[in-house]
């Protein structure tokens, strides 16, 4: 990994880059970020060119399915279930769910970065309730999609953002988030950087595959639909 | 929306635009609130699609009150927008709390309260200007406060509703990005002063993304209504103002005495 830091940010993404042996996924978002940060290395990438068009491709008709979809599992007991994920394809438009992350956080107090491993559960704690929500990820058409279901909820949702495709890579942003999203390996990763006034985190997320019918038969059949995107005005 | 074709208040409203604009004082909230925990939101309020029912369509004279609620709701859209600029800047206010209990000190229209008080049943200690609405995430609904729906007219409740719901869609859809860094914190492994200022940047995120929300859907329906409306002042427009009379200086007392004086003295010699 070749990177040209103009600043300190830099140099800590850099640092980071070495220390999580993850490839070139820190040094890409930090290329989104402040342009002047180079990465010479692919890092083991999925070859681009096929999963995207692939995922993208495929990606469309399950989208589709996930539209009319929402059936339980009555519908999928005799019939291929609509809307079920391209099982182990190893694409952007396979069904994901997080598994892990590893977090460096720089504060204002810290001059060396924090690093820290942390396991997600199956449902995660949505902030200031006792509620907990599994979560699934997609991209496809061009679009990122979150599948949420809170769990005891009677709905579940659907919910796109437009992403924007880059070197086998798309970004985009959720609020003051900006998310870049590779395949390291056949898996899915994320990589997402927030900042305060005192301090950065930067999150890379690991995936897992969904292989099992989706929406998973204990989700309830409506579906809540909606986009969100963009940059905060 | 439907409206008849009488003639509704609407010299009240040209007036209002001339000048006479209530001033944003008191003590109002009247401010959607954020997507709630489900005990959180009072077991009175309504769903949305019974809230619709129950308010009525907006006519030329609820135009009034349809730009000072637009004007509330930008105004506490500013406060939120202040309040993450400090937490971007500074990393202060701390926390989720922390920073609730700065918009707090929102001061909104009191022409707004006051309508909601106008509410055939309103109970003091029930209804508050400051909660109106919630979202609940179990229902993948908006649920309001029936006083709300009943005092003010579709399209105000329409955005409320839509604030209600881009709450639910954001937080949902950005909470991958945070659920990471919440288990971090959560587990005590990170100690970093971050987490708080971070938990206070999704609430200020999710404010202001759904302020916008409800803004843009009550921008477009004042659109629509001064359209309804073509042959009426009835619209967010600046009134044209009526032309002043052509200056003509009066002559002052007695000019014309003197004038005459003049002249004889001029004819006379004298």
């Amino acid at each position: 990994v070749d990177v040209v830091a103009p600043s300190l940010l830099a140099t800590g993404f850099s640092v980071w880059t070495r220390l999580s042996k993850l490839g070139c996924v820190g040094v890409q978002l930090a290329a989104v970020m402040s342009a002047g940060v180079a990465c010479s290395d692919s890092g083991g990438s999925a070859s681009s060119g096929d999963a995207q068009d692939d995922g993208r491709g495929e990606s469309t008709s399950e989208n589709d399915d996930a539209d009319d979809q929402p059936n339980g599992s009555d519908d999928t007991e005799n019939e291929e279930p609509e809307g079920e994920a391209p099982t182990g394809s190893g694409k952007f438009g396979a069904i994901w769910r997080q598994v892990s992350a590893e977090l460096m956080v720089i504060d204002a107090d810290t001059p060396i970065p924090e690093l820290v491993s942390v396991e997600i559960p199956e449902a995660v704690p949505f902030p200031e309730t006792e509620s907990e929500v599994e979560l699934y990820e997609q991209i496809t058409d061009g679009r990122h999609v979150t599948y949420a279901y809170v769990v005891g909820a009677e709905v579940y949702y659907r919910i796109t953002t437009p992403a924007t495709e880059g070197d086998d890579a798309y970004s985009l942003q959720r609020g003051d988030a900006v998310s870049l999203y590779t395949m390291e390996d056949g898996r899915l990763t994320a990589s997402s950087t927030l900042s305060t006034g005192n301090g950065i985190v930067q999150v890379i997320a690991t995936f897992e595959e969904y292989t099992g019918t989706f929406p998973p038969e204990e989700w309830p059949s409506e579906m809540v639909e909606g986009e969100i995107g963009g940059p905060l005005q | 929306m439907n409206h008849n074709d009488s003639t509704p208040s609407c010299p009240a409203y040209r007036a209002m635009k001339r000048g006479v604009r209530v001033t944003l004082v008191g003590l109002l909230l009247a401010s959607p609130g954020a997507t709630a925990p489900e005990d959180e939101i009072p077991d009175h309020f309504a769903p949305e699609s019974v809230c619709m029912d129950l308010s009525r369509d907006c006519e030329c004279a609820d135009l009034p009150m349809m730009d000072a609620f637009l004007d509330n709701q930008v105004a506490a859209k500013n406060k939120w927008a202040e309040l993450r600029s400090q937490t971007q800047s500074t990393g202060s206010p701390s926390t989720h709390a922390g920073t609730r209990k700065a918009f707090g000190e929102f001061v909104g229209d009191p022409a707004i309260t006051a309508q909601f008080a106008t509410c055939d049943d309103f109970d003091a200690g029930k209804n508050k200007a400051s909660h109106v609405a919630g979202g609940s995430l179990l229902l993948g609904q908006a649920l309001l406060d029936p006083c709300f729906c009943k005092t003010f007219c579709r399209d105000i409740v329409a955005s409320t509703i839509a604030h209600e719901h881009a709450h639910l869609l954001f937080n949902l859809g950005a909470i991958g990005i945070y659920s990471s860094i919440g288990v971090a914190c959560k587990s005590g492994l990170v100690g970093s002063p971050l987490c708080g200022p971070l938990d206070a940047l999704a609430l200020e995120g999710s404010e202001l993304y759904a302020y916008g929300k409800g803004i843009e859907a009550l921008e477009e329906s004042i659109a629509e209504l001064a359209l309804e409306y073509p042959e009426m002042d009835c619209t967010s427009e600046e009134m044209v103002e009526e032309e002043d009379p052509p200056f003509e200086p009066e002559s002052p007392e007695g000019f014309w005495d003197r004038v005459e004086l003049l002249g004889r003295q001029f004819v006379e010699g004298q």
